[in-house]
């Protein structure tokens, strides 16, 4: 996928191919920013995230503490660095779990259609009835808290998404002429499926994907800043908000949790638009070479 | 398109065994409210060795419903629900999914309309019809591959090594028309089912296609059945032809009786509605009225309510078979005691 340079985009719609390939770097570096400071961030973090330090508490940013200290005068960046790693590592997993069970399920619901469809429909719709907070708490109370039973739940959150999208692309693509084609050729119904189904609904799964690890984000920080999800002392930006909550008297507490949740989503955000924009655009599955 | 008409040669069918007959194929769709609705009634043709069939009727009528239920595709939960198909001598009325995907592809064959559509957008078009190759004459990879060239090549297609390395999007209306023939073509089938082929395309891409058609023909002795509501089509590329009319077929005759001398006030009403000789701002004969429902269809012949010839009681009391006679066969009951009027058979 290269970026189309050419003068003659500055012709007529100059303005918003620039637009658009501004963005375009905005997303790869951002998510760029994002993997490199999840894989390396705590290798070069200034200090422990869980060291104390009882005679440096709320210290304002400083030289030496850039984002400041917390309550036991831990250091913010350093617990923000891993946070970060806790975030993406929780919202990949979970948007994987989503994956892989509500995207086969919308095929065959969008494929097989009749009383199968019904039925998982009806359960998704279901699930989305109930509000998603609610559900998870409900899950998390009889699974247990902690960051692994909290992705879990994430990812069963993210199912009903993956299941609509899945379903609806499905039904797109069994309408087409070329299913029909297919069969006339003697293709069988497996072969039907796997073949020419699947690789045509992939470019709204992908943008369902980047959209769903924005969403994992926001629900993993939720869930930490109830407790339920990482545990004290483990650092994440939910838990970080929860401590700033406290005293929010101290400014410097909450701005860097904050911002780096702001950021993370509306990089997430930028990436699903980028990603339906250059799969929808040019065929894109196509012209993959 | 008079060039094409002056060249092409009217056959008379080889006699013999139907490669392809329908006898009494009806199909009914589930209603809404529930039970059955029939859409086709009762279709009877043969379609024979080495000649086009022309299968003709309005948007509605049927055809495709026919055409697909001849391949034992069924569409939106619809069943065959009487009659009898036999494919080269065999009744295939009964087969089941798995003798279906033997024959399907490899010994009939369809192309469907809207080429563009009926190729799958993910993989290049060499993969799709070596896929097919593969399946059905048991070619190896590489194998499959070089057939895929050679059929993309026996269609015309230009550079065609280099072509089947893309992927449809890259191809014009009417290539993309080839490569669906030729996927039709790849394991040298007895029947090839064309839906209509040209109709998403434009009058001198379809002359091509025509042409190409006919020369399968002459090549191979390939049978098709070609669907179409074109009855210009009909006159220069087919030999005999059907005509469809509310679900029914209401006459099966040689192309040049079709349009000289036809027997069902329908196909009288067809040629009418023939755009030629008209002086400007002068009316078009047509057919009155509307082709009915499915589910409301009026007793007796389908046609009386727009008939010119309607009798009271015969036309109008019970549904009317078709009747074999010495040139084809018609669903009228008139037909014996009205001289239609036709027209040549150039000036379609």
């Amino acid at each position: 996928m290269s970026v189309q340079t050419s003068s003659a985009g500055d012709m007529s719609v100059g303005s918003s191919m620039h637009h658009a390939g501004l963005s375009r770097y905005i997303v790869i570096g951002g998510v760029a920013f994002l993997l490199f400071v999840a894989a390396f961030g705590p290798l070069v973090a200034p200090y422990d995230p869980f060291h104390n330090d009882l005679t440096v508490t709320y210290q304002p940013p400083s030289s030496d503490h850039w984002f400041g200290t917390d309550a036991l005068g831990r250091d913010q960046l350093s617990r923000l660095v891993l946070g970060t790693r806790t975030s993406l590592m929780t919202a990949f997993v979970a948007v994987a779990i989503g994956l892989v069970i509500g995207g086969p399920l919308g095929v065959v619901a969008g494929f097989r259609r009749g009383w199968i469809d019904a039925l998982l429909s009806r359960v998704i719709d279901g699930m989305l009835a109930v509000p998603a907070l609610m559900l998870a708490l409900t899950v998390i109370a009889v699974l247990g808290p902690g960051l692994r039973n909290a992705t879990i739940v994430i990812g069963i959150l993210i199912v009903p998404w993956f299941f609509r999208v899945a379903r609806a692309a499905t039904l797109d693509v069994s309408q087409e002429t070329y299913i029909d084609a297919s069969i006339s050729v003697g293709c069988s119904k497996w072969r039907l499926l796997l073949r020419h189904v699947v690789p045509n609904i992939a470019s709204p799964l992908l943008v369902q994907v980047s959209l769903s690890l924005g969403l994992a984000v926001i629900i993993e920080a939720s869930l930490s800043f109830l407790g339920l999800g990482v545990r004290p002392p483990d650092p994440s930006w939910g838990g970080m908000l929860q401590e700033a909550a406290q005293r929010l008297d101290i400014g410097y507490l909450i701005w860097p949790p904050g911002l780096a949740l702001v950021f993370t989503i509306g990089i997430f955000t930028l990436l699903s638009d980028a990603v339906r924009d250059s799969l929808g655009a040019s065929g894109g599955r196509a012209s993959g070479a | 398109m008079p060039e094409l008409i002056e060249t092409t040669v009217v056959r008379t069918p080889i006699a013999g065994a139907a490669m392809l007959s329908a006898r009494d194929v009806s199909v009914a769709f589930p209603a809404a409210r529930g039970g059955w609705i029939e859409v086709v009634r009762s279709a009877t043709f043969d379609l024979h060795p080495g000649e086009i069939l022309g299968l003709v009727g309005e948007s509605g009528s049927g055809k495709t419903v026919t055409s697909l239920a001849l391949m034992g595709m069924f569409r939106a939960g619809s069943r065959l629900t009487g009659g009898s198909i036999a494919f080269d001598g065999r009744d295939v009325t009964a087969l089941d999914e798995k003798g279906w995907r033997e024959l399907r592809g490899n010994r009939i064959a369809m192309v469907m309309q809207q080429p563009a559509r009926a190729l799958n957008p993910a993989f290049t078009v060499g993969r799709q019809i070596a896929e097919v190759a593969g399946r059905h004459l048991g070619l190896g990879r590489k194998q499959a591959w070089e057939h895929a060239v050679a059929t993309l090549d026996r269609v015309h297609i230009p550079d065609a090594r280099q072509r089947a390395k893309e992927f449809p999007h890259q191809f014009s209306g009417g290539m993309a028309q080839r490569v669906l023939v030729a996927m039709a073509l790849a394991c040298e089938p007895s029947v090839i089912i064309a839906d209509e082929p040209t109709t998403a395309l434009d009058v001198t891409v379809q002359a091509h296609i025509l042409q190409l058609l006919r020369e399968l023909v002459d090549d191979t002795g390939v049978s098709i059945l070609y669907i179409t509501h074109d009855l210009a089509v009909v006159a220069q590329l087919c030999e005999r032809a059907a005509v469809m009319y509310a679900g029914e077929v209401v006459e099966v005759s040689d192309v040049v009786d079709l349009f000289e001398r036809p027997r069902h006030p329908y196909t009288q009403g067809l040629l009418d509605s023939i755009p030629v000789g008209v002086e400007k701002g002068g009316r078009l004969r047509g057919v009155p009225g509307q082709i009915p429902s499915p589910g409301s269809m009026p007793a007796g012949c389908r046609f009386h309510p727009r008939c010119a010839h309607v009798l009271d009681g015969p036309c109008t009391t019970t549904p009317l078979e078709l009747v074999t006679h010495d040139r084809g066969a018609d669903r009228c009951v008139r037909s014996a005691d009205l001289t239609l009027t036709g027209v040549s058979r150039g000036t379609a």
